[in-house]
């Protein structure tokens, strides 16, 4: 008997880790002047113009373990590179992404293609608005004031403006399936603008992971 | 995540080696070293950063295998090497949290490295060439293999009193080094070996 109660537990366990969170609806758009200051206050999130920011990068994995780094992301133009290091200063990965994805330094574990890939897919959700054409701003069916950009193959991005001066940015997959998540919050004023001094961005799943991300130093260049 | 651990073993082998490097030896005309400690800035810079990073910290070495690396600034790191084991802490809302899986096969492999170096003569180490330019500079070579694929050389400048550096420049790239200046070194001093034991 002891062991069914076990065995049942571990399954309604392993099923709640399964679960997935769903896109909500949008229950009102909003038009005009209203969607406007929504979308500006949505895109006030991404700094405007080149920018160096430095932050220290605690990556979590799903299993507990996960290390410390100091990363660098420069934003010069259309260009976004981005720099891992050891906080000793040894550089472990380095980037640069234009038109294409250019590594140009990857040491192990980071030295993986399909890592090197998500790592810029990663820093592109964090510092640069989500392309995509059709916008809707409104409120959704949880009753949150967001900003939704529809992407190709059906993926699409929601960025929340929440009370309290945090955002949110949710990644939905073609099945609406939410594939990453990204909080943040204690923004703090500085040479490129109001900056989020905290950033935990979470990928759900067994293979999944958490970075979480202190502001060290935000410069114009 | 071992290999992350095994680099910052590489790391902390590269920058550790002027202090090894003459410890526990005698020379003429030179006191021998028990112990170094100095402060640090250390420079950071990489083709993609607009501007270097700077980071503040403190060495200490005790003969013949202890070491406290502390950075201060931008995060408060430390880490003590002691006995052979390795320990990685980071300041985490005011309290220190121990980073787990320091590879401790990472670090023999530097032990390793640093007694060969106490036993024999730099010149014949297998891991760097040694070039001396000068009476204060020296310039170390990675003779092939691991350290040969991100470090491209290393070069100490001397500072006038024996068994002190004024700067330790590893250069990875092309435009990407990492310059350590030390400032305020004391040469000998007494250690409380609680200093590698706890941050």
């Amino acid at each position: 008997m002891r062991i069914a109660v076990r065995i049942l537990c571990l399954l309604l366990l392993s099923s709640c880790s399964l679960v997935q969170v769903q896109q909500p609806f949008m229950t009102n758009t909003a038009g005009g002047d209203v969607a406007r200051v929504l979308r500006d206050r949505c895109e006030s999130l991404f700094a405007p113009g080149t920018f160096q920011q430095v932050h220290s990068i605690r990556f979590s994995k799903a299993d507990g373990r996960g290390a410390t780094v100091l990363g660098v992301t420069v934003r010069d133009g259309d260009t976004l590179k981005c720099g891992l290091m050891g906080v000793e200063g040894f550089v472990l990965f380095e980037a640069e992404l234009g038109e294409s994805l250019k590594i140009e330094r990857a040491l192990p574990p980071f030295d993986n293609s399909a890592f090197a890939a998500g790592l810029m897919e990663d820093v592109q959700t964090l510092f640069l608005l989500p392309d995509g054409d059709v916008v809707n701003c409104g409120t959704s069916s949880e009753g949150e004031q967001l900003c939704r950009y529809e992407q190709s193959y059906g993926r699409s991005t929601d960025i929340i403006v929440s009370e309290g001066d945090t955002f949110h940015i949710n990644v939905y997959d073609d099945k609406k399936r939410r594939v990453k998540n990204v909080v943040f919050r204690s923004f703090t004023d500085t040479a490129i603008g109001r900056t989020a001094g905290e950033i935990e961005l979470t990928v759900p799943g067994s293979r999944g992971y958490t970075l979480t991300m202190n502001l060290i130093s935000a410069e114009k260049i | 995540m071992k290999r992350i651990y095994l680099i910052l073993a590489f790391t902390v082998f590269v920058f550790c080696f002027p202090l090894f490097l003459h410890a526990g030896k005698e020379k003429a005309g030179q006191p021998l070293i028990r112990s170094v400690q100095a402060d640090f800035v250390q420079e950071k810079q990489l083709p993609i950063l607009a501007k270097p990073l700077f980071s503040r910290g403190r060495f200490i070495f005790q003969a013949p295998q202890s070491l406290r690396w502390e950075y201060f600034t931008p995060l408060h790191t430390v880490l003590l090497m002691r006995q052979g084991q390795v320990r990685k802490f980071i300041e985490e809302d005011g309290s220190f949290r121990e980073e787990q899986g320091m590879g401790v096969d990472a670090m023999q492999i530097v032990l390793q490295e640093i007694s060969g170096w106490l036993d024999g003569n730099i010149s014949d180490t297998e891991t760097f060439s040694v070039t001396e330019v000068g009476e204060e500079r020296i310039i170390l070579t990675p003779r092939d293999g691991a350290f040969a694929k991100f470090i491209r050389r290393i070069e100490l400048q001397l500072a006038d009193q024996a068994g002190f550096m004024k700067t330790v420049t590893l250069y990875e790239g092309e435009g990407a080094y990492t310059k350590m200046s030390f400032t305020d070194s004391v040469l000998n001093g007494k250690i409380p070996e609680t200093t590698f034991v706890s941050p």
